[in-house]
This record gives structure tokens, sequence and C-alpha cells, in this order.
């Protein structure tokens, strides 16, 4: 089920936000305006609307309305605590090549992560698998906890890939080496393409991959969804530009540490990049010229730019404050708001949906106390598909349980 | 003098009577002194920057209770000369003025739990020097000598506004090892980046890490091993300890002997033969050494306070401790801290409880509480960390102003570190750990533009930083992109 239908479901609710900034996510913003929702769909933004009295009406003055956060590179539902390997479904683990693996099998919208994170904005996320070269496809998910926002796993959102120093180890240690299992996994992809039903007669040469890895490998020949690649280096994210060129597809960098070299190729191959702003130091020998400012060189070099919490997804809801320590080190205000609402769902093709306060939008929104990046700034109220979520986690439970004279 | 002359005496008693005067020739009974234990190198002689810096105009916060707004800060020779409200004392032409408008001045930063140096970056396997984990118990290791000082994550601390850090060994032992205290002044070896005076901590863990481990290696394999583990190796420091008591006896026996009659006093005691890791849990014992203890859950908080007591000794912090708010009346009256995180929580199971009210009912509890990174990427911002804590107690109704938060990363740690009486706070009289922020330092948005330690300035926003060696010559900045 499309993660956007459930909106439609409801029936008769209007209601609306009025005397509030509006920051749109696509880099506008209405300084006092008024959002009305229907449906769970966003029908009217602008400034002196006139309301029905039916209308619900909550009053934004002093406040902040946001489009909801989301996450690109996220395990949430995937994992619950990373060190029991039983809890993590976000690999294969049998094979480093594995377009046929689908994160959205595993992912649990009971789990325990998704309020937590949920009550610092992030609305939305794309569940990647990792670990692998390629790890297999990814979904994405509304956080609303319900069981219906399981993901068609049939329609992934993108394939994700890496081509860094630990894909390079399952490769067997070198570049060339796992270029070369690259290249072997698209020829076999394309041979699928052009001979399946000799392939399925059994009447073709060896293949190296099975018939449904191969045909996991379709909608990214196609162009249908993109592959998000993990690099670092300058020289490799130079070689995953000139093999998406080559292959024809659609290709998105994540991590990306070393990209302020290569920004202009990037830029002029409108290559996004996804990249965690407090994470720029040379941790490794892919990462050697590493620098504070990435995003914001990447953004004055016309890069398409996302930012990411990162890591296992426990702690998405560090989006906001990487896009501060962004703004903090030379990126736009604006612009940081950008890479993480417009931006994420305009890369994974989901720009009509959601990402920004618009209308037919889904009305993922967040109404905030103050300066949504800064670190003092609460959420006031939150909704998925126009629906208004708690704001309560398990944390906040366990806080007042050893504070009983806590505000309820 | 005597022990150099004993082998050549007998090589001259055995090769002949040449060359030595008849009175050098004493019998092969001479009595040896006592023994004295090689003696470590020193702390490095102290370096205060000459000269003096006013800083005026600037918002002041001391992290003594005391807000100036506006105010100023004067360092004279590396150490705070004067603080205070309003325009402050007329500068000399030989003081260097900072008009600190708009600013934000705060003690320098400092971190209990790094592991920068003994894990440096690059990250590979001939940097892994942080867990020497043949043996869960070796307390005989010094963090020290692990350290790396061309680890290019230092000079990045410092943008940050981090002074002083507490590099400790790693958790896969019970008993990892002596930590190191350090000034984030860039010197080619750990020591002289020592932070002289300051006393040697003791990195312990409890938990999961060491029964994973060591499970399959001969244990310990469970929680009630690891407390195995600990009693042990304490028990042993206490027969040790009475060890060397007793030959302390003996030797003043002797002393008090050779005063009386010289020659018939004879040879000192034997000393005891020199344990290095006993040694080490002694002045864990005599309180000479501070006790880090890596602990997540409260009910093993409990056990380790109890063991704590039952062999004489104190824990100065827990580490993580991210349960510690289920005790913290218990840490509160038994002046334990706790170094934690603002919102890390959930990778481990002992992690599952972590809240990020943890630092704020800490502190509503009387307890200190520290934000600690164990990490170098964190360690930078550690300020918006501690905000971060701060807006999680409001959250749930507990107001900490300012001063208190600000307290989680410079006085209290400073206390777990036993420096307190150097540094930590802008009091007259303390070293001159400064930073200069361009704004206040609990936002998202602000950077520090001076750091200073000892009065040196050693990171300065506007000039390009003090690259480590390992990151010069890489060419990064003649790379056009």
């Amino acid at each position: 089920m499309s993660p956007f239908l459930a909106s439609l479901v409801l029936l008769g609710s209007t209601w609306a936000v009025e005397n509030v900034q509006i920051q749109v996510g696509d880099g506008s913003s209405i300084p006092n305006g008024t959002v009305v929702v229907h449906g769970g769909v966003i029908t009217v933004v602008g400034t002196n609307i006139k309301l029905s009295p039916k209308t619900h009406r909550i009053d934004g003055t002093g406040k902040i309305l946001t489009p909801g956060f989301i996450e690109t590179q996220s395990q949430l539902g995937l994992t619950e605590i990373s060190a029991v390997a039983d809890t993590n479904d976000h690999s294969d683990n049998q094979d480093s090549i594995s377009p046929a693996f689908r994160a959205g099998e595993g992912f649990n919208p009971l789990s325990v992560r998704i309020p937590i994170n949920r009550l610092e904005g992030v609305t939305g996320a794309l569940i990647t698998p990792k670990g692998g070269i390629i790890s297999g496809t990814g979904s994405y998910v509304e956080l609303s906890g319900d069981l219906s926002s399981r993901p068609d796993t049939t329609r992934p959102t993108a394939m994700s890939g890496s081509i860094d120093a630990r894909a390079n180890r399952a490769a067997g240690g070198s570049r060339g080496g796992l270029w070369l299992k690259l290249r072997q996994l698209f020829e076999d992809a394309r041979f699928y393409a052009r001979n399946k039903s000799a392939i399925d007669r059994g009447e073709s040469r060896p293949l190296l991959h099975h018939p449904t890895q191969l045909r996991a490998m379709l909608p990214v020949l196609q162009g249908q969804i993109p592959l998000m690649l993990n690099v670092h280096r300058a020289s490799d994210i130079l070689s995953a530009l000139e093999f998406a060129r080559q292959e024809k597809i659609r290709l998105i960098i994540s991590g990306a540490t070393e990209a302020w070299i290569v920004a202009k190729a990037l830029a002029a191959s409108q290559t996004p990049v996804i990249l965690r702003p407090s994470k720029q130091q040379p941790w490794g020998f892919e990462a050697l010229a590493a620098r504070d400012d990435l995003a914001s060189r990447l953004h004055q070099a016309g890069v398409t730019l996302v930012i990411s919490a990162g890591g296992w997804g426990q702690n998405a809801r560090r989006i906001r404050q990487e896009a501060g320590i962004a703004v903090a080190r030379g990126l736009p205000w604006a612009s940081a708001l950008q890479a993480i609402t417009h931006t994420p769902a305009a890369i994974l093709g989901l720009q009509a949906e959601v990402g920004s306060i618009a209308v037919g939008k889904v009305a993922n929104l967040v109404l905030w106390t103050g300066d949504p990046l800064e670190l003092q700034s609460q959420v006031s109220q939150l909704w998925i598909q126009g629906q208004p979520q708690p704001l309560d986690d398990r944390q906040l439970q366990l806080a007042r349980r050893y504070h009983p004279s806590a505000a309820p | 003098m005597d022990r150099l002359l004993t082998p050549l005496l007998v090589a001259t008693l055995l090769g002949g009577c040449g060359g030595l005067p008849p009175d050098a020739r004493v019998s092969s009974k001479t009595p040896l002194t006592a023994y004295q234990h090689p003696q470590e190198p020193a702390d490095p002689a102290p370096d205060p920057a000459p000269g003096a810096t006013l800083i005026r105009h600037a918002t002041i916060m001391t992290a003594a209770g005391a807000l100036h707004s506006p105010g100023y800060l004067l360092l004279k020779e590396g150490r705070i000369a004067d603080v205070g409200s309003g325009e402050g004392p007329a500068p000399d032409e030989h003081t260097a003025v900072v008009d600190g408008t708009g600013m934000f001045v705060t003690p320098g930063l400092i971190d209990t739990h790094s592991h920068m140096g003994v894990y440096a970056s690059p990250g590979v396997r001939a940097h892994s020097d942080g867990n020497e984990m043949v043996n869960p118990t070796t307390p005989q290791v010094w963090a020290e000598h692990s350290f790396w000082p061309q680890d290019p994550n230092l000079w990045r601390a410092t943008t940050g506004g981090i002074t002083t850090i507490q590099v400790l060994p790693g958790s896969g032992n019970l008993i990892g090892g002596r930590s190191f205290i350090a000034k984030l002044r860039p010197q080619v070896s750990a020591r002289l980046m020592r932070f002289p005076g300051a006393p040697q901590g003791l990195k312990i863990a409890c938990g999961e890490n060491p029964k994973h481990f060591y499970g399959n290696k001969g244990g310990p394999k469970t929680r009630m091993g690891n407390i195995a583990g600990f009693r042990k190796a304490f028990q042993s420091a206490h027969a040790y300890r009475r060890k060397v008591q007793e030959y302390e006896r003996d030797l003043n026996h002797w002393r008090s002997a050779q005063e009386t009659n010289k020659d018939k006093a004879g040879d000192p005691p034997p000393p005891v033969s020199r344990d290095l890791g006993l040694e080490t849990l002694v002045k864990v014992l005599e309180g000479e050494i501070l006790v880090h203890n890596h602990c997540y859950r409260a009910d093993e908080m409990h056990i380790m306070l109890d063991l704590a007591k039952e062999f004489g000794f104190k824990i100065r912090s827990f580490h993580h401790a991210l349960e510690a708010y289920k005790l913290a009346d218990r840490l509160a009256q038994e002046e334990v801290s706790s170094s934690t995180w603002a919102d890390w929580w959930g990778f481990k199971m002992e992690a599952f409880d972590g809240i990020p009210q943890n630092a704020a009912l800490l502190t509503h509890a009387g307890a200190r509480a520290i934000i600690h990174s164990d990490s170098a990427t964190e360690i930078r911002q550690l300020n918006q960390e501690a905000a971060k804590a701060q807006a999680a107690g409001r959250k749930i109704g507990i107001e900490l102003d300012d001063n208190q938060v600000l307290r989680w990363i410079t006085a209290n740690p400073a206390w777990a570190l036993g420096v307190e009486q150097h540094t930590g706070t802008l009091e007259k009289g303390k070293l001159a750990d400064v930073v200069i922020w361009n704004r206040h330092p609990f936002s998202v948005y602000a950077l520090a533009n001076t750091v200073f330690i000892d009065g040196h300035i050693v990171y300065e926003r506007s000039l390009p930083p003090a690259l480590s060696d390992f990151e010069i010559g890489l060419g990064f900045d003649e790379v056009t992109p």
C-alpha cells in the first residue's frame, strides 16, 4: 500500500494552523500565514485566509511550522538493539551482492525507536539495507508507528550499495576487484533483461547471479529507481560517476567525505550527495581530505545536497542538529532546512507527495517553539498524514518514573 | 655506588688484585643500601604564556556561579589574574586587548572520556592501541604509553573549545590500565602534553564488553565472572600492600639498627618483588589514582559502589552511566560523579534505558553530572550536547540555569580528574584555560573564536589551524576542485 493512501481514508476532518511562520522547505517562507489541512492533505497555504467556523484552529503565534524531516540513511524499524544480532534486519549477511534483498521486509512499524525519533520532528525515512557492495533495496516509510506504514516492497524507493573501504574488503581487498564484481553484475542483469525466456528455458550461458537477484536490478538499469552508493574518496566518486554515465543509471552518492574535490563533476552530472556534517574528519585513508565546510562548499558549487544523521538510525532525531552544524560551518539556513525536507523527497522521486508545505502534499507537519535547528526548540505539535502524533515516548516515561513530580 | 662496585669487586678478586687501593678492597659481605624503585620521569615543567591578555565587553560565564555581562577577564603569565563585571582595569601597553563585544567567554572545556591518540585516525589496525586485550586484568599498562600526539583529531578538538582531556584505555578489559590527563597543546611526546600535577586515573569496566570479549578465552564470561575478577584483583592488591607494609616495617627496623651499629646491621630486608599492576591498584586503595568505571546499568553501579566500599576505595566517576538517574540519590550522597551522553542509547542491552534527562535528573538530585564524548567527532560539540541535555530536562520540568549546565563540561569534569584546584572555572589564580565563543555556547551555531591553554592561544578561528604532522603535505590545499 502506498505510504500516502492512508491519509485519504480520513473523512471530514479539517484543521488549520494560523498566525504561524511557515518555513515551506523549498527555501521560501511565509512570515505570518495559515495552513489548512483536510483529509490529511494540505489544501491551503497562504496569508489572510478566511477559515470556515467548522475548521479546528490551532494558533501558531510565535511558533514556526516546518515540513516533517526526512532521514535518508535510516535503519529505523530494522534494528532494535544493534549489538543484539537477532534484532538486526538491515543486511542479507550472506552475500555482499544481494540486490533482491528488501529492507522493507524487515521493517517493524512498532519499533520503540520510531516514537523516540518522531518526537524530534522526523516524520519520514528511507529505510535502507547496509553492509554490502549491493545491499538491496530500501523503502520510504512514514513514521506513524502504525502497521499500515509497512511499505510495498515490490515497489522499492532506491537500491543501496557501497564502494567504500568496507565494500573493498568484501570484494577481496581491492578497488579493481570491487568494480570487476559490479561490472559482472550489470552485465548479467542486462543479459537477463535481453534473454529472459531463453534463461527460463535453460538455454543460455551460465550466469554468475541468480535470476531473482538480476530481476531486482532491472528498475535500476531502467532508471526507475536510483542507485545510492556510499563512497568517500574523491577518485572513487569519479569512478562512480563514470560508471553511472556508462550504465545510464541514476546515481546518488552518500558519505561523500572528499566530494568537495570533485564538486564540479557532481554538479555537472546533477548527482545528489547525502552527507553528515558533523563527521568530516580523516577517520580513514578514504577520508583524508575531510573538511568541516563540506556542505557549504558543495552547495556553492551547485550540488544537490541532503543532510543525514547517519548511523544506525536510533538517533535520526539528531538530523536537525546536523543541519544546524552545517549552518554554523557556512551553509545558509534555508538550504540546511531544505536539505532535510524538500531535497530528500525530491531525490527519491517523492516531491509530489511530501517534503514541503504546499497545496496537494501530505500533511506531515511540525510546529516548533522556535528555530527548528536550535537545540532549545521543541516540538509543540506534530502531524503525519494530518493525524496528530502523541508527544510521548518510552524515554519520557522512564524519566517521569524516576522523577515523580515531573510535569505530565 | 656499592651495587656497582660489587660486580667490579668480584671481577677484581677473581682476576687478581690489580688497580684498587687496599682500602677499597672490602669484604665480599659489603652490606647493600636500601632498595629504591626506579623513578618514573617527572611531569613536564609548567610553561605558562608570558605577558597579559585582557578580554573585555564580553559575557563572562565563570562556571563558578558568577555571570558578568558585560564583564572582563585578565590573563597574566598563564593564569587568571582578574575577572569581574563592567569595564575592567585599564590595560597597559604590554597587554593584548580583545574586544569581546557580543562574545561569550567560558572556561576551557574538559572531556573525561576520550580515546584520541590511542585509537588515532586514520583508524587502521596499526593505530589500535587502546585495549591491551590479552588478559582481562591489565592494571600495569598506561594509556600515556599508547598515545600518539600526531592524531589529527587532537587539534580538531580544540576547535570545539576543549582544553583538557582524559585519555582512557578501552572498555574491553575489566581493568584496562592507567589513564592519561593531557592538555591539548601540540607536543612531540605524550609526556610533554601531560597535565602537570594531575593524578592518574584507572579505567575499569563492567557489563557486556569484558564478558563478551573473554567469554571464550578463559573468562570472564558472565557478569558474576566480571565481579569475581574485580574482587580477586583488589584482594591481591590488599595482599601486596600488606607485603609492602611488612617490608617497610622491616626496613625501618634495619635503619634503626644501622644507626645504632652500622657494621652489625647487615643487609636491608629484600624488597617485595615489584608488580606494576598491583602497584597501580594499591595506589587506588591509597586514593592516589582515581577510578573511572565504565558502567551502564543501575544495578551494576550499585554492585560496584558496594565493591568499592568492600575493598576501601572510591569510584570517582561512572562512565556512560546511562542508568545513573535510577540511583541519583546514592550517587549524590556518596559523591560519585557520572560522565554521560546527552542522547546516545540503545546500541546494547545495557544501553536500552538511556534517556536524555539523565544529566538533568542527576543534577536535580544533587549529584555531579558530566557530559563526555567518547568520540573524536562529538568532542567538538560538547557544548551542544550539554545544551541538548539542558533542554531535555526542561521537557520534564527541570529548569537548570546556564551555570549548572556549563559545569557539566568544565568544573565537574575538572573535579572528576582531580584538577579542580587548577582549572575548570574562571576564577582568580586558576590556569588560563579559556574559550572565547562568537555567541552563546549553547547555541548550535556557536563557534569558538579563540582557545587558550595556560594563556597560550592553541586555536584561533581566523587563522589556519596547526595541523598534525600526519596531515602535512597531503596536498589537499592545492587541489583545485
